[in-house]
C-alpha cells in the first residue's frame, strides 16, 4: 500500500503518527520479562513477540476478504489444472488407442497400461513445475521491488506446491484412464 | 502334451447385436488344429473368419460352446487366465500395428517384456530375431522409415520372438505387393517350422494358399468341409 492510499484509509494525520515500533533485544535478555515490563509501564500499547506478530498478521489476512479470495483462487487453479491435464492425457490416449489395444492383445494388463498414463502425468507435472517455479521466482523479485516488501520463496511452500501439482496430474491420469476401457483388443484385427 | 490339439473348438456359436438386430456370426464351429500344423482359414469377407480368430486369440469372450487353447478352456475363464493364454500366442495383424515411438528392435522386445528377461537378454534376442527376418540393418529405424513389407517383417519378428506355441495371423499380406507378400509368408512358414509352432492364418489371398498344410473354408459363419 502506498502512503497516499494509507492516508486515504486512515486520515491525513495517520502519516504523522507512529503506529508501529520495533524493540530489538540483546540475545541475553528475557523476552517474557521485557514484554511484561513494557505492557505494565507504557499504557495504550500492545506488545507482541516476533512469532505472535506473525500469527496476528495471518489471522488478520484470514479475517479479511483478500485472504480467502486468494485461497479460493488457488483452489480453482487446482481444479482448472486437473481439467487441462486431463484434456492433454485424454487426447494422447485417444491418439494411441490402437497401440494400447495392440499391447492389450499381446497380453499386457490394464495395470501396466495405467502405469504408462501415470508416468506420463508425472512427467507433465515435473515439466510443468520447473518453468512454473522459475516464473514464480521472477514474480517474487518483481513484486518485492515494486512493493518493497520482503518476498522470499520458501522451500516448504515450493515442496507443497510440487506435491499438489503431482497430485493434480495423477487425479487427471485416473480420469483419463477410463478411456482405456475403449481399447478393445478384438478391434485391432 | 504335444499330442493334444492346440486348438479344440466344439459347437462354438457367436452372435452380434441384441434383440431384432441379433445376427449370428458363427454357427456350430468344430475345429481341431494339431501342434505344428499350418492351417489357412479362407472365405469371403463377412464369413466370420476374423471373429473366429479373435475368439481363439482370447480377445473376445466366448458366448456358447467350448473352446480349448493349449488344453485350457476359454469358456468363463477369468481375465488373468485369458491374459496368460494371450501371452503364449503371437499375433500378426493385417496392419502391422507397430508402436510408432519405438524403433524396430524395441518393438520386437515389447513382447519379451511380458516375461521376465533381463534388459540385455531382451535386446540380444530382439536383435537376433530381427536378423532372422533379414532386418538386422534396420534395427534402429522407426516404423515410419520402413517399407510396408519391412514393417510386416518386424511384426512377425515381434510375434515370434517369444517362441509362442500358436501364431494367429489375420491377412498378413493384404497390405503388401505380391513379391513382399510372398517373402513374408515364406519367412513365417520357415520360422514357424524351425520353432515348431502352430499357425492359424486368415487370408483370401490366393497367391499364398500353398504354404498351408490344410485349408479350412468358411461361409456365412459355418465351416465348409
Amino acid at each position: 500500500m502506498s502512503d497516499t492510499n494509507y492516508a486515504r484509509w486512515f486520515g491525513d494525520s495517520a502519516l504523522q503518527q507512529v503506529s508501529v515500533g520495533i524493540v530489538t533485544l540483546s540475545p541475553s535478555a528475557n523476552l517474557e520479562a521485557v514484554k511484561a515490563g513494557i505492557t505494565a509501564r507504557v499504557p495504550g500499547v500492545q506488545v507482541y513477540t516476533h512469532e505472535e506478530l506473525i500469527a496476528k498478521e495471518l489471522a488478520f489476512q484470514q479475517s479479511h476478504p483478500t485472504g480467502p479470495i486468494f485461497g479460493f483462487g488457488t483452489a480453482m487453479g487446482f481444479v482448472v489444472g486437473v481439467v487441462i491435464v486431463y484434456q492433454v492425457l485424454y487426447a494422447d490416449v485417444t491418439d494411441h488407442l490402437a497401440e494400447y489395444a495392440t499391447l492389450k492383445a499381446m497380453g499386457y494388463s490394464d495395470v501396466a497400461l495405467l502405469s504408462v498414463i501415470v508416468q506420463e502425468a508425472t512427467i507433465l507435472a515435473i515439466l510443468g513445475f520447473v518453468p512454473g517455479y522459475g516464473v514464480s521466482l521472477v514474480m517474487y523479485r518483481f513484486l518485492a521491488a515494486l512493493t518493497r516488501l520482503e518476498l522470499v520463496m520458501q522451500p516448504d511452500v515450493a515442496i507443497a506446491v510440487f506435491v499438489l501439482t503431482l497430485l493434480m496430474c495423477i487425479i487427471s491420469a485416473a480420469i483419463a484412464a477410463n478411456k482405456l476401457h475403449l481399447a478393445d483388443p478384438a478391434d485391432v484385427f | 502334451m504335444s499330442f493334444n490339439p492346440v486348438i479344440l473348438a466344439r459347437q462354438v456359436n457367436h452372435t452380434f447385436g441384441k434383440g431384432v438386430l441379433r445376427k449370428p456370426a458363427l454357427t456350430d464351429i468344430n475345429l481341431e488344429v494339431q501342434t505344428g500344423e499350418i492351417v489357412l482359414l479362407t472365405g469371403p469377407s463377412g464369413s466370420g473368419k476374423t471373429t473366429l480368430l479373435t475368439l481363439i486369440g482370447a480377445l473376445r469372450s466366448l458366448q456358447d460352446g467350448s473352446l480349448q487353447i493349449f488344453g485350457q478352456e476359454l469358456r468363463d475363464a477369468n481375465k488373468r487366465r485369458l491374459m496368460g493364454i494371450r501371452s503364449q500366442i503371437g499375433f500378426v495383424f493385417q496392419t502391422h500395428n507397430l508402436l510408432k515411438c519405438l524403433t524396430a528392435w524395441e518393438n520386437v522386445s515389447m513382447s519379451l517384456k511380458l516375461h521376465r528377461h533381463s534388459a540385455q537378454e531382451r535386446k540380444m534376442r530382439s536383435l537376433a530375431m530381427l536378423d532372422s527376418v533379414g532386418l538386422a540393418h534396420r534395427a534402429n529405424y522407426y516404423p515410419d522409415s520402413l517399407s510396408g513389407g519391412q514393417k510386416q517383417r518386424v511384426a512377425i519378428a515381434r510375434a515370434l520372438v517369444n517362441h509362442p506355441r500358436l501364431i494367429l495371423a489375420d491377412e498378413p499380406t493384404a497390405a503388401l505387393d505380391s513379391k513382399s507378400g510372398r517373402d513374408v509368408m515364406d519367412l513365417l512358414q520357415r520360422l514357424a517350422k524351425e520353432q515348431g509352432c502352430t499357425i492359424l492364418l486368415v487370408t483370401h489371398d490366393n497367391r499364398i494358399l500353398d504354404i498351408g498344410d490344410r485349408i479350412v473354408a468358411m461361409e456365412d459363419g459355418r465351416l465348409i468341409v
